[in-house]
């Protein structure tokens, strides 16, 4: 009986049951030489969840903790059944593709930085340059306009004034798209997609940080900062900015022949 | 010690053990699932007699509730037997007086400082 005759005997339980407890936490430290094998498990999973069950002790009580863990609730995370939330935070935050394409564009956009690099690229790589940063947004539009179709299930179920704006914002981005494809002309196509990234950014931007300063509940509950979602290096532009743009590339010919109309307009600008 | 007072100090002394094993890797956190699954029905045994013969079952297949068990009911135990002892010495303390002077028998002041010590 190795580990019981280190154990104080609990005289008054009730009253000193968490300096016991807390006290007899220090000693759980200490390792125990030769003693039977047990299954191999990542030694941080399982300090992580010896320290849950002890804080749970502490907190909730003894048999509460002893519930939680017949129910599993102290889990390893790897292992436990994902929520909604979670499962969300993991397809958010963790998904490759998106990071991969974000870090790329990033130097694409270095790489391709016509203050910088005009001078110094060939005329002759230009039009392949011109193609693979057409291709590396492309790349970065199909993923973001993934992730476009799963926010805007969201937006709709939202109760918010931005909603109306985000949603017109989203469709203009999808139209935008379309026009992006049937372009021709190389550069045209890129400044097109590189407007089109723009506003999928502010479209983001809007959705985490909505007009009282509050975070989305699912956005918040996914942990989700605008800030990784924003392209690092491009420049900030107002919606306003974006559809005079837009307007002088041709992408939007007038208010009336696109479906945006006057009132949604107006609350586009809101929502930037 | 009462029932809920055993009960609360096998359950303190179980997830002692419990932690203390799942951090020296002597317990897997499926092994201690399944402990925490087994041990939890018996605290609704209805007396005292009921719980200690469910926890003598189980002690033999889960080391950590035998663990528990040793030291919980060996504290129960003993306070059970000092707790007899002292009711004992107080019912002779009452009885002896009276007794001791007719029949030369031992006087209250020696049974209780036999008791004390």
């Amino acid at each position: 009986m190795p580990m019981s005759s280190n154990v104080p005997v609990a005289v008054g339980v009730d009253a000193g049951i968490n300096d016991s407890f807390s006290a007899e936490s220090a000693e759980m430290s200490k390792p125990i030489v030769g003693e039977e094998h047990v299954e191999e498990e990542p030694k941080e999973t399982v300090i992580e969840t010896s320290d849950q069950i002890l804080f749970s002790a502490k907190n909730e009580g003894f048999e509460e903790t002893l519930i939680h863990l017949a129910e599993g609730d102290f889990d390893p995370i790897d292992k436990k059944e994902v929520g909604d939330t979670v499962e969300r935070e993991v397809e958010l935050t963790t998904s490759g593709p998106e990071k991969r394409t974000a870090e790329s564009s990033e130097s694409a956009q270095l790489e391709f930085d016509p203050e910088d690099k005009t001078d110094e690229v060939p005329k002759d790589n230009e039009q392949d340059v011109v193609g693979s940063r057409v291709k590396d947004l492309e790349t970065q539009v199909i993923n973001l306009e993934e992730k476009n179709k799963n926010l805007l299930e969201k937006i709709q179920s939202l109760e918010s004034s931005n909603t109306l704006a985000m949603q017109t914002l989203l469709e203009m981005t999808m139209v935008l798209h379309e026009m992006a494809k049937d372009e021709e002309d190389e550069e045209k196509k890129a400044t097109m997609l590189e407007v089109l990234v723009d506003m999928m950014a502010s479209l983001m931007k809007a959705m985490f940080v909505p007009e009282d300063n509050k975070r989305v509940e699912g956005v918040a509950q996914s942990g989700i900062n605008h800030q990784e979602v924003v392209r690092k290096g491009s420049k900030k532009r107002s919606i306003d900015e974006i559809v005079k743009k837009l307007r002088k590339e041709g992408a939007i010919r007038s208010e009336s022949q696109t479906h945006q109309e006057g009132p949604q307009q107006e609350s586009m600008q809101q929502a930037a | 010690m009462t029932y809920q007072k055993l009960q609360t100090t096998v359950q303190r002394e179980l997830l002692y053990q419990i932690i203390t094993n799942l951090r020296n890797k002597r317990l897997s956190h499926s092994r201690a699932k399944r402990t925490a699954q087994v041990f939890l029905p018996i605290l609704k045994s209805e007396d005292v007699s009921i719980f200690l013969n469910a926890l003598t079952k189980i002690s033999y297949s889960y080391p950590e509730i035998l663990e528990a068990s040793i030291v919980a009911v060996g504290a129960y135990e003993k306070e059970k037997v000092t707790a007899g002892l002292s009711s004992v010495r107080n019912f002779l303390q009452e009885v002896l007086p009276s007794q001791s002077s007719i029949n030369g028998g031992l006087p209250s002041e020696a049974l209780a400082k036999g008791g004390e010590e």
